[in-house]
């Protein structure tokens, strides 16, 4: 009952500041928000304060190198994946149309890469009798940044905008998820000790330090603003993301066998990223 | 096939001429931003008639207010609110007479008390200050919404936008005229109103071209400016200014300046500084006619320091006063529109000072010019004189009617004044005998004598002379010297 009562006088308050006086010339005060006339910038003055959440959707690749027998390394050339992002960020509309904002910001790049082998299994374990059965791997690495950039806004429509800038990226942490898992046969894995241990088997952890500190990206993106009020706008924004430096350096070491040598080898490793941000405006 | 090719050769220059001929008729129209325009509303420009001095209405203080700017060598200076009209939740709309002395502009919750929502009120400057506005009142505003007026250049008729009940939907157009003691009932602009909204009406300063705004179909989009022009006493049918005045934008409140090509709207297009902002547009695609104006500075005759004067236009044919004015109380300057084909009497009164009359013939044809004419008021001292505008038919000592506007402001000074003496002389031209002339100066200046009386003024106050031809004011003997030495004159000779 409490709860409806002040839900009511929610919705009466918002009534009453919502409507509009009149004036001298408008005789039913100013229009509804969302058919008003453009503003000077995001909002109405020159000043305005976004938050903006919203998700990375990233894109990895990288180049593998094999020297020796197949494996599974050899298929994880690329992935992606969503990371949830939040930006804090402030617009100064230096025209009519052209605008200046600088944004802070916590990114989190997350992508899953998977490949496969036909690995030999001894079926049933100790008859000597060994048959190909396919081992699914599946790396999945979660990257954290710090992020600051400036962004030129050009506002060509009344309510559409382009945003160009650039943003740097400070690594905060990354983390990682391996998984094996049989798909076929009847084979299992097993732990040191020679004990079954099932058909899958998960290795997580941190490798910060696998990835380059600093980033730098140029960020293109598109948005559209939709007054809520005179003061407070939604702005949906569509964003590219383009790295000028790599994810990580080459990783030369980590195939390498004690008696085969160099296996395999990740070089030219990159990530780009597309990203959905919903933003909220306040005028300041 | 000879026939052929020549008609095509004789064909072809004429396409092209009429081609460069309707360029030459429609210049292209360029429109500019104003360059005080803010994030905010900058709406309803008014210039006075002169263009020294441009009014417009922005809420860049979060509530409506009316600023100003002056020119000074074509340039407008930083825009001043003016923040003496009175209190009040929204101010702005202004119109303005020609001389820029009174003003009549829209307001919503005014201290001066209203009729019901947003008013017209009226406000007089005085001393380089506007007064608190007073309200219209009752006839002319509505417990509806009435606003943005428009004045004529005569200051006698009244348009604004209102959207009381009884009109054709939304906000329509209504005219009221000023019936020498109050507004007369407002008259909905019938033939202009539609459904939809008109909303800032502008008269032009020839009184006949009307400019409006609407939403109604067929436009650009959002509000489109139009113009009509007045047939007897109906409005023709509206035509849209067109591209680039109308975009899909809101375009309102477009004013034109009296011979001028410039003129000044609001639009809330892309391309300005946010919100609805002043623009300018050159040259004006839809001119009002062109018009007489009169300027001039009054001054005292002495010091030469300048007046704040009541001007009264007297067409002396209907002895109505058709226009009274006030030059400005710092500045001395004043600015009246006349209309051609009619003689006036522009008569400056100062009840420190002798008043100053003189005869104005605008011929008909007469466009677009401007009159300068600088008035020296004599202060009420022993010997000053002024020329009073009384006149006679030829041979004779009979006032003619046209005299009689003259000649009662000459009473009503007599009656302010009653320690004031004075001697009416008559003059004469060259023309005719000493004699003869000596004779119809003194006629004539106790016909005047003799009207004064009539009118309740101590005979005792007033003595004649007629001079003749004897003191001429003009030595010369064009028929300009001659119509100026022609005069009765009003001279103090004790106080």
């Amino acid at each position: 009952m409490l709860k409806r009562f002040l839900l009511c006088v929610f919705a009466a308050i918002l009534v009453v500041a919502l409507r509009a006086d009149e004036d001298v010339l408008r005789p039913k005060g100013r229009p509804e928000p969302s058919s008003g006339p453009p503003t000077q910038g995001i909002v109405r003055g020159p000043w305005a304060l976004g938050v903006e959440l919203g998700g990375s959707l990233s894109f990895f690749g990288q180049d593998v190198t094999q020297y020796q027998a197949p494996t599974y390394q050899t298929n994880l050339t690329s992935g992606s994946g969503l990371g949830p992002l939040l930006n804090l960020a402030v617009d100064y509309a230096l025209t009519d149309a052209l605008g200046i904002q600088a944004r802070l910001g916590y990114d989190q790049k997350h992508f899953t890469t998977s490949g496969y082998m036909d690995s030999p299994c001894e079926t049933p374990p100790g008859s000597g009798l060994f048959i190909p059965t396919r081992v699914e791997h599946t790396t999945s690495q979660t990257i954290a940044y710090w992020t600051g950039g400036v962004a030129f806004r050009y506002r060509f429509e009344e309510n559409w905008m382009i945003l160009a800038g650039a943003t740097y990226h400070s690594r905060s942490n990354a983390s990682f998820t391996e998984t094996d898992s049989i798909t076929g046969g009847t084979c299992q894995f097993y732990d040191d000790a020679g004990f079954p241990i099932g058909r899958r088997r998960q290795e997580s952890g941190s490798n910060t330090s696998a990835f380059n500190a600093a980033r730098w990206s140029v960020d293109l993106s598109v948005g559209y603003r939709i007054p809520l009020s005179e003061n407070i706008v939604f702005l949906p924004r569509l964003a590219g993301q383009i790295f000028l430096n790599p994810l990580a350096g080459d990783n030369l070491s980590s195939g390498y066998h004690p008696v085969l040598g160099q296996v395999y080898a990740f070089t030219n490793r990159r990530l780009h990223a597309l990203q959905l941000l919903l933003g909220l405006w306040f005028n300041l | 096939m000879k026939r052929w090719i020549l008609v095509l050769a004789a064909a072809l220059p004429i396409a092209v001429m009429a081609q460069i001929q309707q360029r030459t008729l429609r210049p292209t129209v360029e429109v500019f931003p104003f360059e005080y325009n803010s994030a905010a509303d900058d709406f309803c420009p008014a210039v006075t008639h002169n263009g020294a001095t441009l009014y417009f209405t922005s809420d860049r203080s979060g509530e409506q207010r009316i600023y100003v700017c002056r020119s000074r060598a074509g340039q407008w200076l930083s825009p001043d609110r003016i923040r003496t009209l009175g209190d009040a939740k929204q101010i702005g709309c202004p119109t303005l007479t020609p001389d820029g002395q009174t003003m009549i502009f829209a307001a919503y919750q005014h201290e001066a008390g209203s009729n019901g929502r947003t008013d017209l009120y009226m406000s007089k400057r005085s001393e380089g200050y506007w007064g608190k506005g007073t309200n219209l009142g009752a006839t002319v505003n509505s417990s509806a919404w009435d606003s943005q007026g428009s004045l004529s250049s005569d200051g006698r008729t009244l348009y604004f936008a209102s959207d009381r009940p009884g009109g054709k939907g939304g906000t329509d157009l209504y005219r009221s005229r000023w019936l020498g003691d109050r507004w007369s009932e407002p008259e909905p602009l019938v033939e202009l109103n539609t459904e939809y909204d008109e909303i800032t009406p502008s008269i032009a300063p020839d009184d006949k071209t009307l400019y409006f705004a609407s939403n109604r179909p067929g436009g650009n989009g959002g509000y489109d400016i139009y113009v009509a022009r007045l047939q007897g006493n109906r409005f023709g049918q509206p035509q849209n200014l067109g591209q680039p005045i109308n975009t899909a934008a809101n375009d309102i409140s477009y004013i034109a300046l009296p011979n001028s090509t410039t003129a000044y709207f609001a639009s809330d297009r892309s391309g300005g500084s946010g919100g609805y902002d002043i623009w300018r547009a050159v040259p004006n695609p839809e001119m009002p006619e062109p018009v007489v104006t009169m300027h001039g500075i009054v001054r005292n005759s002495t010091t030469q320091i300048p007046i704040g004067a009541d001007i009264i236009i007297t067409d002396l044919k209907t002895r109505q006063k058709v226009a009274t004015f006030r030059s400005d109380d710092e500045t001395g300057e004043y600015y009246v529109t006349l209309t051609a084909g009619r003689t006036y009497a522009v008569t400056a009164y100062h009840p420190d000072y002798l008043f100053y009359s003189e005869q104005i013939e605008v011929p008909t044809g007469e466009r677009g010019r401007d009159l300068e004419k600088n008035i020296d008021l004599a202060p009420i001292a022993k010997e000053n004189a002024t020329r009073l505008l009384v006149f006679f038919d030829f041979d004779k000592a009979d006032l003619k009617e046209e005299s009689l506007p003259e000649l009662d402001l000459a009473a009503t000074f007599l009656r302010e004044h009653p320690e004031v003496k004075v001697r009416i002389e008559g003059h004469t031209d060259d023309v005719g005998t000493d004699d003869y002339n000596l004779q119809l100066s003194r006629r004539r200046a106790e016909a005047v004598k003799k009207y004064l009386v009539s009118k309740g003024i101590d005979e005792k106050r007033i003595t004649t002379v007629g001079y003749g031809k004897s003191q001429p004011k003009v030595k010369d003997t064009t028929p300009e010297a001659r119509a100026q030495n022609r005069r009765v004159e009003m001279k103090i000779v004790a106080k």
